[in-house]
């Protein structure tokens, strides 16, 4: 894969809203006030934004083509736009390919679902193919809890392993008021064991619960924040990789996430760095035992180390290189923006306005990863720069 | 900056009312595999796959990228969907472009398409309807074309069921020279387009598109890997993708404002102000007979309600000023998914000198339009035959000398 190197885009501002769910807003309105509150963030007008892509997904919706409704109240009215029908991380690497271009300054990225309307199991199994996965009911949990199973099997790890991750980013979340309302607390391993079982072995609490949100970023060429005088408040992508795997887990390696180590080992050639400089990492884990295999995938750590660095603590809030500081995906999932909220929470680390869950070290170097698909099926990664 | 990006492979299955000997993913696989055949490309050329689809109640299948990785030669590279509706076939050839110009990728591979015969389309366009304003009476896309040209004709009388039909004549005449069209009526004529069944006034059955199981897949490069060969290719001059609202208060549906916005975005980009004059053929989007008329105007080739008078002088057809669709259209081929990238592979084609016996001779620079929404997303991409489209419209004025000579 050709690789093109040196990528300089900036990140200039953003807003950020999980709830288990808001009976009093449907999509369109979620939409309209986080637009508008990302803006206002931002010192933005909707005259400064000159191309959009959306991230959501039909289904999610009950809406065929859902973005039509979204349009207006984004203030996307006749402007160029566009939707991904994937994470709003891939909406990110769309925004990017623009601007490279040069035939755009700015980008405004948007990622909304609303799971109070929708079952998520019934939402991701009619991901599953008709003929082989579906007539097993298989959906996220049954698959990624497969995966939790051989990866288990494979390093000799058991559930309370993958507990201690929920422990940690639940305590993380607890102090983070960005991170669904309820999601965060202080848990024992036993308490995150003994909740209600959703495929072995898989928990209530070792499973991210799925509300409704919408997460909205900004995205902006070098020219542009050097025009505006934004430098100050501005974040730099500077590397990005992505990478998907066959369908079916009986075609990939399914004790570890090869697609997620192509795509960090690309994100890190395109930024001219290693994992070694990364300061601080916010993932895309739906599941505990996600986080520690993308610790080995990330090259975060050795391979069959993955349980030694939880361990060390040093992936704890207050560890040399902390993993989720903003109580990750388990503080809160929001389908289709959980990647974007992690892009999001990772800039708040390098401005230094994370608040209660800054850092104490403000950041220089953070690595973002999203995932998508049955079991990590599909992954991107980017590299981001204070 | 942006680099220059070409076509130079083309792809479209098969096209069936009901593809029974495949499923979604084989029938998306047949497109991309060739596409890449007539770029004379190997899958492992390929950096990057842009995958669309329509709604996903059209398959049943949530996601369909993610089964379908393998098939679209996705597997370890980046790969991912689009999804805009009908005219997600162009955005994601437009999505391919930005991936090639943008320098990241080299050789992309888009691919799109719809097996329609898994579901009933109609219902699935249905949700298109808000929930909780226009459901109960949702009634698919025709009661929505129909209520969008009544409108066009209310503004404009002149405008009548004979233009329809003489429009719906001309398509399925030009889809008997397209191996890849599915509706194929030796027989049309006038009298038949008049006397078929009432869909939904003022469109009889004719007026509509059918429904087909089709993809389409292109091969877009960028400069660099496109100078490494001499083969056929098309260069993309100008792209856009403009959105529309839904129904705020005062849209006249008949007004295609977001295609305005999308043809005069690309129009700026290349010095196009007589598109008439400047473009030698274009494919629309036309799902619907009435819908030449409006899109007519929207791109400007007209003043406004005047684009009855293309079709009475016939500047539309084949051997007319602007020939507009020789492919036979949407109106005899349309699976959604693949429907909006056919219009520009066909344009592709038309530059390449290989489109066959709908060729139309010495194409230099041409346009794809799509549609979509719920009437409210347009596209358009211009393409020409020289790498800088000056050239190319120095090669018509040379060519427009001569024929006056």
């Amino acid at each position: 894969m050709a690789i093109k190197m040196g990528l300089k885009m900036g990140i200039i501002g953003g807003a950020i809203r999980l709830e288990r769910e808001n009976l009093n807003w449907s999509n369109e309105d979620t939409v309209f006030f986080t637009v508008q509150a990302a803006l206002a963030a931002a010192g933005l007008t909707l005259d400064d934004i000159d191309t959009v892509v959306q991230a959501g997904d039909d289904v999610m919706d009950g809406i065929a083509i859902n973005h039509v409704y979204t349009v207006e109240p984004s203030g996307s009215f006749l402007k160029d736009e566009s939707k991904v029908e994937r994470d709003g991380a891939w909406a990110v690497h769309y925004g990017i390919a623009k601007l490279l271009t040069g035939k755009f300054r700015t980008a405004m990225i948007i990622a909304q679902s609303k799971a109070s309307v929708c079952d998520v199991s019934a939402f991701s199994g009619m991901g599953a193919d008709p003929f082989y996965l579906r007539p097993l009911g298989a959906d996220s949990h049954t698959i990624a809890a497969l995966q939790a199973q051989y990866f288990a099997q494979a390093n000799g790890y058991g559930p309370d392993d993958f507990a201690a991750v929920a422990v940690k980013n639940r305590r993380n979340a607890a102090r983070n008021p960005r991170a669904m309302q309820g999601e965060g607390g202080e848990y024992s391993i036993d308490e995150i064991l003994q909740a209600a079982p959703i495929a072995t072995p898989i928990t209530r609490l070792s499973a991210a619960y799925t509300g409704d949100g919408c997460v909205v970023m900004f995205l902006a060429t070098p020219e542009f924040v050097r025009d505006r005088g934004l430098a100050a408040k501005t974040s730099w992508i500077t590397g990005m990789g992505l990478s998907s795997d066959a369908y079916y887990p009986t075609f990939r390696e399914f004790d570890r996430v090869v697609t997620a180590s192509q795509a960090a080992q690309a994100a890190y050639k395109m930024a001219g760095v290693t994992a070694a400089d990364i300061d601080f990492a916010e993932i895309h884990e739906c599941y505990a035992h996600q986080e520690l295999m993308l610790y080995e995938a990330l090259g975060l750590c050795p391979a069959g180390q993955a349980k030694a660095l939880l361990e060390s603590g040093r992936t704890q809030a207050d560890g040399d290189l902390p993993v989720n500081p903003s109580g990750g995906v388990l503080g809160g999932n929001v389908v289709y923006a959980s990647g974007l909220a992690r892009m999001y929470e990772a800039t708040l680390q390098l401005q230094g306005a994370a608040g209660d869950v800054q850092l104490k070290k403000t950041p220089r170097r953070a690595l973002v990863h999203s995932q998508a698909g049955l079991a990590m099926q599909s992954n991107i990664t980017f590299v981001l720069e204070a | 900056m942006a680099y220059k990006v070409a076509i130079t492979g083309v792809g479209q299955t098969r096209t069936k009312l009901k593809r029974r000997d495949v499923n979604f993913p084989e029938l998306m696989h047949e497109a991309c595999e060739r596409a890449l055949e007539h770029a004379e490309l190997t899958p492992d050329d390929i950096d990057c796959v842009v995958f669309g689809s329509g709604p996903e109640y059209f398959e049943g299948v949530g996601e369909p990228e993610m089964w379908g990785t393998e098939f679209t030669y996705g597997t370890h590279k980046p790969h991912f969907r689009i999804q805009t509706g009908g005219t997600v076939g162009a955005s994601t050839g437009i999505c391919g472009y930005y991936m090639a110009a943008s320098g990241l990728y080299g050789n992309v591979l888009v691919v799109s398409g719809d097996k329609l015969s898994e579901s009933s389309v109609q219902k699935g366009l249905s949700l298109v309807y808000s929930p909780t304003m226009g459901r109960d009476f949702a009634a698919g896309a025709p009661s929505a074309v129909a209520n969008q040209t009544r409108i066009y004709q209310h503004k404009y009388p002149e405008v009548t069921e004979q233009h329809f039909a003489k429009i719906g004549t001309l398509m399925r005449k030009n889809a008997l020279n397209n191996p890849n069209a599915q509706l194929k009526l030796p027989q049309i004529s006038e009298e038949m387009m008049l006397n078929m069944a009432w869909l939904s006034t003022p469109f009889r059955l004719l007026d509509s598109c059918p429904t087909s199981d089709a993809a389409c897949a292109m091969v877009l490069q960028r400069e660099d890997f496109v100078e490494q060969h001499d083969r056929p290719r098309s260069w993309i001059q100008a792209v856009s993708t403009v959105a529309d609202g839904v129904n705020y208060p005062g849209r006249d549906w008949s007004d295609p404002l977001a295609l305005k916005e999308a043809a005069s975005r690309c129009y700026a980009q290349v010095g196009i102000t007589d598109p008439l004059e400047q473009l030698d053929v274009i494919e629309i989007y036309d799902a619907f007979t009435s819908q030449h008329l409006m899109w007519y105007e929207g791109l400007g080739l007209c003043k406004p309600g005047e684009s009855y008078k293309i079709v009475d002088e016939g500047l539309n057809r084949p051997d007319g000023k602007l020939p507009v669709n020789p492919s036979g259209g949407v109106l005899s081929n349309n699976s959604i998914g693949a429907t909006a990238m056919i219009r520009q592979a066909e344009i592709a084609l038309q530059i390449m000198e290989q489109a066959g016996d709908r060729q139309i001779p010495d194409v230099q620079v041409g346009l794809a339009h799509g549609w979509g929404g719920a009437i409210q997303f347009h596209t358009v991409m211009i393409m020409s035959k020289e790498k800088d489209i000056q050239q190319s419209f120095r090669n018509q004025a040379a060519r427009k000398k001569g024929a006056a000579v």
